[in-house]
Order: structure tokens, then C-alpha cells, then sequence
């Protein structure tokens, strides 16, 4: 096995490719990464519509002040939900679902290294979310008492707890047994002469996400294992009046909570890396010293959970430990921020979809990059805390960070995909309708919270009638463009113009090398790969 | 079996490896975190 395979071999089975006959053998028994990936990504886009009603009801209800259309108990239903739904129903699923389409296909694997645990991985999600969805139909209705089920409140809220609990355990093991798969593909499966220094970083991003993943998703099972013992087993782990301590559960959920940002955040900051030097048609600058920053990130992830705690009480000493580390964050981010702006600078730059939404993740995750680094100080957050300002700030790293990571990638590899060239004009319409609303959406949050609006209140005083009527027209907005983004991918699958392997002119890796769309089964000739076709293909 | 499926085989092999140190590891902390609380418990 000598000679380097070339783009023909690699290509190799295109006209047969095996694919399953009928739907339960192709979808539901599939193996397949590229089957599983197209599973995940619908599944979290109907995720992401499910959370975004829940957001738009949020939104209906702040409309104007007083209470108008639901119940304050229903209100704080919906909010714990839209939270639950978006984090492990829609961008986890969705950073999973890239990592399946495209891992194997830039590293030389035939596949994910554990087919049929893939297979498990994503067919525990529907039933972990139906349990959680079920909730709303039963008597006292769903959880209520907010994302991070701070115990006494979460324990006040009837049976939903058990079924809270038994889905984030699902959604716990799948994450679980995906991030497995994905250390044992990257580490095991890659061709035989792609280094680690050769992987493109979408591949690092996802590397190091996976061991976050593995570190703190049973941390939190552990956490709500023993909620679930609390509840209905008489045990008192936090339970203040049987000795236990509420706060330990604060300091256990974050340690899960502070690495779970980065796990949304960190296969957004590959997929951009991946999208920046295509169409600044020039290699990404400082690759080394991204990995590195990713791999910082992912380490002071762990070290900084408390900053969320801020108010709950803390000594001196450990409001200053918290801060510095936190702010120290900043550093290996602001090393990507820079590294990006670098790779354009004095690039022959386009600006097709792709790229539009990666410029805005730039821009717009910075700004909620700042207001992060705003909260990191102790003294002041004690002002932002609860209130408005840290729904501006997540939201704008979660939706114009994460999200817009998630839909700049859909448009880049859609023609990989599909095998046809989405309609540019209709993706710039997206993009200018997306990213004019989610700002209409999100930026007037911060004003309100300055201003002391609470959050995960129904009501708010007059004072603040204006720039919530402006925040609910954009999400309204916001909400109507992401319809228009079904359209334009449901149009783009049936057809149009036929893409080339290469699809972009500054497209470089070897999932690029063959044709569009992918056949079944890629990579199955075990070999060397010719380097030269790869972003890093060269020694750094 | 031809030698690319060994090979491939083989490359399997060593990933559920991989996979069962890995899963050990995440095992690992579930049980820390219950370790800690029962300590705090006892202090």
C-alpha cells in the first residue's frame, strides 16, 4: 500500500454504493456516518423549531407589560424548556451531526471507528425528548424551575422530575457514547500519514470537545441522580434540613454547566476556522496556536465554574480566584478572534452565505465575548445577576456564536451533501434577515438588565415596555427567517444547479477531494492519503 | 479476507480500546461526583 490514493480511487463505489433498501434498513438500522449525520441534523433542526416556539410564546407573552396570553407558572415552564430543548435537543445534536457528516471524510476514515454505538448514540435522543416533551401534559405540567434544576425549587415541581431526570440521562449517554466515537475515530481511524498537526480544526475542535464532554456529562448524571434520590428515595444530598447542602449542587452543576458553554462553542470555532480561509483564499493563520487556544479554553473551562455563583456568596478570596481566571479566558479567545482577522487580512475575500454568517459569528460573538468578560467581575455582576443583561450576553454567544456557526456550516458542506448549489441570492436574504432581527432580538436585552429587568419574570414595569416590544418584533422576525432557512435547504436538496467535488474555488481538505454528493461509503481503500490536498497537509 | 479489511479490522480493534479506556474515564467522574457530595456530607 504505497502509492497515495488518488481522487478516482478515493471516489471509488460513487455508482454503487450499497446504500439500504427501504426505510427502516437505511434509516432506523443505519451504520452508516453519513446516514447518521443527516439523522442528527433534522432532528435537531426540529428541535430547534420545537425550543423556538417555545421562545416565541416567551416572547408573546413579553410583548407588552402585564400578563396577556399564559400563566406565570407556564411562563417559567416554557422557559426551562426552550433552555433544555435548545442546549441537548438542538446544538449539541446539531456540532454531533456535523462531526459525523465530515470527521471521517477529512481524516481518510471510512467511518465513525463504533458504527452501531453511533447508530444507539443518536436513536436514544427522540425518546430522551419525548420523556421531556411528555411533561407537558402531565398534571402540574413541565419543569419549571429553570435549566440548572437548582434543587429545593426543581424538587417543588411534582412528577416531571423523574422524567427531567431519566432525559437528561439519555441525552447523557448519547452524548457520552458520541464523544467516544469521536475520540476513538479521530485517535484511531485517521490514514495512516495524517498527523495530528495535519487534522483540519474542525477535527481538534471536535477532539477536544469530546474529551470535555467526557469529563463533566457524568458529572451532571451524577448531580441529578442524586435530585432523583432527594425526591423520592428520602435522601438528603441537598436538602439543608436533613444536612445536605443546595449550594454543593450550584458548584457540581457548573463544573458541568462552565464546560458545556465550550462544548457548544468550541466545533463552532472549527467550523468557522474551516470557512474563513476558504473564502479569504489563504490558510488559516497561526493553526498551531488555534490548537493550542482551544485546547487553553477547554482547560480554564474547568477552573472557572463559580463566576456563576457570584451572589450566592463566596469568600474574598475565591470571588478574586474566579474572576482572574475567568478573565483569563480571554486570552486564548482573543488569540482565535485575532487568527481569523489575520487569515482575511489582505485575502482575495468573497462573500457568499458561508462566509456572511462566519464574519457575523466573528463580530457577534465578540460582542458577547465582552459582556462575558463584563460579568467576570465580582463586583459588578452582582448587578447583571438575574437580570436581562445575561440573557443578552448567552444569547448572543449561543445564537449568533453556536447557531450561526451551525448555519454557516449547513450552507458550506450543504453542497457536499446534496450534491446541488443552494440559491446565493436566497442565502444573503437569510442572512441579512437573520442577522438584522437577532439583532433587534438580543442587543436592547442588554439595556434592559442595565436597567434591572429580572429574568424568568412574565411581568415587568412600564419602564421597560419599549425595548422589550423591540426585542419581541425581532424575534418574531428571527423566528420567520429560520422557516425561510427550511425552505431554502428543503429547495436545495431537490435540486438546482449540480455542485462540483471542490464546490468553492478556495475549498481545501480531502472531503473536498470526493464528488458531491458524497457517495455511501468514502475512504474505504486503507492508505496513505496525498497531503497536498489537506488545509495542513504540510509539516508545521 | 484481504489485506485493506485487515487492516481496517485491525484500526477497529485498537478504537474499541480507545473506547473502553475512554468510557472507564467518564465512569470515573460520575462516581466523583457522588464522592464529593458524600464527603462534604460527612464534614
Amino acid at each position: 500500500m504505497s502509492h497515495d490514493i488518488t481522487h478516482d480511487e478515493m471516489s471509488h463505489g460513487h455508482d454503487h454504493d450499497h446504500k439500504p433498501k427501504g426505510f427502516v434498513k437505511r434509516w432506523l438500522m443505519t451504520t452508516n456516518h453519513k446516514d447518521i449525520g443527516t439523522l442528527y441534523l433534522i432532528f435537531a433542526f426540529a428541535m430547534f423549531i420545537l425550543g423556538g416556539a417555545m421562545a416565541m410564546i416567551i416572547r408573546l407573552e413579553l410583548f407588552q407589560p402585564g400578563l396577556q396570553f399564559v400563566e406565570p407558572d407556564f411562563f417559567n415552564q416554557m422557559t426551562t424548556m426552550h433552555a433544555l430543548i435548545m442546549v441537548f435537543g438542538a446544538v449539541m445534536p446539531a456540532f454531533v451531526g456535523l462531526a459525523n457528516w465530515m470527521i471521517p471524510m477529512m481524516i481518510g476514515a471510512p467511518d465513525m471507528a463504533l458504527p452501531r454505538m453511533n447508530n444507539w448514540s443518536f436513536w436514544i435522543l427522540p425518546f430522551a425528548f419525548t420523556l421531556l416533551a411528555s411533561t407537558l401534559f402531565m398534571e402540574g405540567g413541565a419543569p419549571a424551575g429553570g435549566w440548572t434544576m437548582y434543587p429545593p425549587l426543581v424538587l417543588q415541581g411534582g412528577h416531571n422530575v423523574a422524567y427531567l431526570v431519566f432525559a437528561v440521562h439519555l441525552m447523557g449517554i448519547s452524548s457520552i457514547m458520541g464523544a467516544i466515537n469521536v475520540i476513538a475515530t479521530i485517535m484511531n481511524m485517521r490514514a495512516p500519514n495524517v498527523g495530528y498537526l495535519n487534522m483540519p480544526l474542525f477535527v481538534w475542535t471536535w477532539l477536544i470537545t469530546a474529551f470535555l464532554l467526557i469529563a463533566v456529562m457524568p458529572v451532571l448524571a451524577g448531580a441529578v441522580t442524586m435530585l432523583l434520590t432527594d425526591r423520592y428515595f428520602d435522601t438528603s444530598f441537598f436538602s439543608a434540613a436533613g444536612g445536605g447542602d443546595p449550594v454543593l449542587f450550584q458548584h457540581i452543576f457548573w463544573f458541568f454547566g462552565h464546560p458545556e458553554v465550550y462544548i457548544m462553542i468550541l466545533p463552532a470555532f472549527g467550523v468557522v476556522s474551516e470557512i474563513i480561509p476558504t473564502f479569504a483564499r489563504k490558510p488559516l493563520f497561526g493553526y498551531v496556536s488555534m490548537v493550542y487556544a482551544t485546547a487553553g479554553i477547554a482547560f480554564l473551562s474547568f477552573i472557572v465554574w463559580a463566576h456563576h455563583m457570584f451572589s450566592v456568596g463566596m469568600p474574598l478570596g475565591g470571588e478574586l480566584y474566579f474572576m482572574y481566571a475567568t478573565m483569563m479566558i480571554a486570552v486564548p479567545t482573543g488569540v482565535k478572534i485575532f487568527n481569523w482577522v489575520a487569515t482575511m487580512w489582505k485575502g482575495s475575500m468573497t462573500f457568499e452565505t458561508p462566509m456572511l454568517f462566519s464574519l457575523a459569528f466573528v463580530i457577534l460573538f465578540t460582542i458577547g465575548g465582552f459582556s462575558g468578560v463584563m460579568m467576570a467581575l465580582a463586583p459588578v455582576d452582582l448587578q447583571y445577576h438575574d437580570t436581562y443583561f445575561i440573557v443578552a450576553h448567552f444569547h448572543y454567544v449561543l445564537v449568533t456564536g453556536a447557531v450561526f456557526a451551525i448555519i454557516a456550516g449547513a450552507y458550506y458542506w450543504l453542497p457536499k451533501w446534496s450534491g446541488h448549489m443552494y440559491n446565493e441570492r436566497l442565502g444573503k436574504i437569510h442572512f441579512w434577515w437573520s442577522t438584522i432581527s437577532v439583532n433587534v432580538l438580543f442587543f436592547p436585552q442588554h439595556f434592559l438588565g442595565l436597567a434591572g429587568m429580572p429574568r424568568r419574570i412574565p411581568d415587568y414595569s412600564t419602564q421597560f415596555a419599549e425595548f422589550n416590544m423591540w426585542s419581541s418584533i425581532g424575534g418574531f422576525a428571527f423566528g420567520l427567517a429560520q422557516v425561510f432557512f427550511i425552505f431554502i435547504v428543503w429547495k436545495t436538496v431537490r435540486g438546482g444547479e449540480k455542485a462540483t467535488a471542490q464546490v468553492w474555488e478556495g475549498a481545501k481538505g480531502l472531503e473536498w477531494t470526493v464528488p458531491s454528493p458524497a457517495p455511501h461509503h468514502t475512504f474505504e481503500e486503507f492508505g496513505p492519503v496525498d497531503l497536498d490536498k489537506m488545509a495542513h497537509g504540510k509539516t508545521h | 479476507m484481504s489485506d485493506n479489511d485487515e487492516q481496517i479490522q485491525a484500526q477497529r480493534k485498537a478504537a474499541r480500546k480507545t473506547a473502553l479506556i475512554v468510557a472507564a474515564v467518564a465512569l470515573g467522574f460520575f462516581a466523583w461526583s457522588i464522592y464529593i457530595v458524600l464527603e462534604s456530607a460527612k464534614g
